[in-house]
């Protein structure tokens, strides 16, 4: 009788506790700050002055607190080579934030909820012709607190590369190209540069070719998904093509193919690709060959002039 | 009905029944040859999309004097599928990239400065941040946040590669030298921006 109270009495208890577990469980944050997705990533329009134009962008929720987010328009540029964003530099390609308003500047959304962002760019009469850019962002400071060391503000934005209608230049050239002709690891990488002196964007087509030199086999190619570069106004492109698969050894004939505005380039070269290892390997080898070599002349002049003296 | 009526019936019966059949095939506008009234064309448009999720955040790092604390780490996790890749950067909030501290009675406001080499030293108040890319490690070196308008990028991808999508977690970890500073609480803030590359 004392027993079967006892176990009651734990299985109670037992029971108690899990149930405490579920109900009162502590709700660990999970440090988590702002998540978003929007929806175009790019848009690439046409706009005429004096006329507006109205889109939208779709920005959603995808984390699993509500999303309290702010639209801003910030310019969009590049520096010049490596072509590393700038949001903050104003200029005469970036007038388009002047132009641009949203329908809604603070947004709050549950979990899982998108929400269209309508904006509007009314061009006014007297704007340059050509490329303008800018920057839409959904920016949050969601999961942030006061008390923390570094706070943090997320941000992700839809480029908007625009084109005013008017007197368009397409201007610019190849500045140069580069292949190295010896490496000692892979890949085997093709460079380029490229420049737009005109007002609106252009776009360079690269393909790159690669052939046994031995044999004339074709090693790599992608003609048949040529890559494109696009080249802002007013700046400069870097480029490069690299056969990310390149054998660690080999000899290859490289040809480097850029189609830019008017103009076409085709640039050839030999490539030697040698570890240092391989090097090392092969002058070690030599160098004991030569070492042989002279041993045995030496031994065998040795030989020849003792024999003459011992007559 | 005589036969040579008869004969005629039956070949006007034919000619109107080959009217009939001809007549829909006369509708076909020069140039269809192949066109079919079955045919349907389907097109199925995948939308292009960039996401971002920042986790790490609302960590408070709690040190004494004279010590280094790496604790504090934030995960950026970014998925898109554009073909021409995205770019994401960290830059400060301000022109001013130092943790901000408590302001004495004469109005000095004490901050810890941004790591002017590679390296935390305990004895030195400094702060900086280090980058692990998918698929590596953190490095030795300690990079200050830069200013704003010289945003860092701490990843890209450029695209096409092999038609596939990105998604992938960068981790950002921060490194803070407290010297001898007065205690209290010093604060920046940083932005990370995900965009999609214009083209490459």
């Amino acid at each position: 009788m004392e027993f079967s109270k006892i176990r009651s009495a734990s299985i109670t208890a037992l029971c108690s506790l899990l149930i405490s577990l579920f109900c009162f469980t502590p709700a660990f944050a999970d440090n988590r700050g702002a998540s978003m997705e929007i929806s175009p990533v790019t848009k690439s329009i046409k706009l005429t002055p004096g006329l507006s134009y109205s889109d939208s962008m779709m920005v959603k929720n995808i984390g699993t607190t509500p999303l309290n987010f702010s639209m801003q328009v910030a310019p969009y540029q590049v520096t010049n080579g490596d072509y590393n964003p700038l949001y903050t530099t104003n200029n005469n390609w970036t007038q388009i934030t002047n132009w641009i308003t949203t329908s809604q500047d603070t947004y709050i959304l549950e979990p899982g909820a998108s929400q269209d962002i309508n904006y509007t760019i009314d061009v006014p009469l007297d704007v340059p012709s050509g490329g303008q850019f800018a920057v839409l962002l959904a920016t949050s400071d969601d999961g942030t607190k006061n008390s923390d060391m570094v706070k943090v503000v997320s941000n992700i934005g839809m480029i908007i590369s625009a084109e005013v209608s008017g007197d368009t230049r397409e201007e610019g050239e190849i500045l140069s190209k580069d292949i190295p002709g010896f490496l000692l690891q892979p890949p085997i990488v093709a460079n380029f540069s490229l420049s737009n002196t005109g007002n609106i964007n252009a776009t360079a087509t690269c393909t790159m070719r690669i052939t046994n030199f031995f044999n004339g086999s074709e090693a790599y190619s992608n003609v048949d998904s040529s890559q494109k570069f696009v080249v802002m106004p007013d700046t400069i492109r870097n480029g490069s093509l690299s056969w990310d698969s390149s054998p660690f050894l080999g000899v290859f004939r490289v040809n480097l193919a850029i189609e830019y505005l008017n103009d076409t380039a085709n640039y050839s070269k030999l490539v030697i690709l040698c570890p240092l290892w391989f090097i090392v390997l092969f002058a070690s080898i030599i160098t004991l060959a030569l070492i042989i070599i002279v041993f045995k002349f030496k031994k065998r002049h040795y030989r020849s002039t003792k024999k003459k003296f011992s007559f | 009905m005589n036969k040579s009526t008869k004969a005629l019936a039956i070949l006007g019966a034919v000619a109107v029944s080959n009217g009939a059949m001809i007549a829909p095939l006369s509708s076909y506008a020069e140039g269809d040859v192949n066109q079919s009234d079955n045919d349907a064309v389907i097109t199925v448009h995948i939308n292009e999309s960039l996401s971002m999720t920042v986790t790490g955040t609302g960590t408070t790092v709690s040190m004494a004097n004279n010590a280094i604390n790496e604790s504090l780490e934030h995960s950026i996790n970014v998925a898109t599928n554009n073909p021409d890749g995205y770019v994401l950067t960290l830059v400060d909030k301000d022109e001013d990239n130092s943790l901000v501290g408590p302001t004495l009675s004469d109005a000095t406001t004490i901050k810890i400065p941004a790591v002017s080499g590679t390296s935390l030293e305990a004895t030195t108040p400094a702060w900086g941040y280090k980058v692990k890319e998918p698929g590596s490690s953190y490095g030795d070196n300690w990079s200050a946040v830069p200013v704003a308008g010289s945003p860092a990028i701490i990843r890209t991808q450029n695209g096409p590669v092999d038609n596939s999508s990105f998604n992938e977690t960068t981790k950002v970890k921060f490194g803070f030298a407290s010297g001898d500073v007065a205690s209290g609480s010093y604060t920046d803030t940083i932005t990370y921006t995900a965009t999609g590359n214009i083209g490459s």
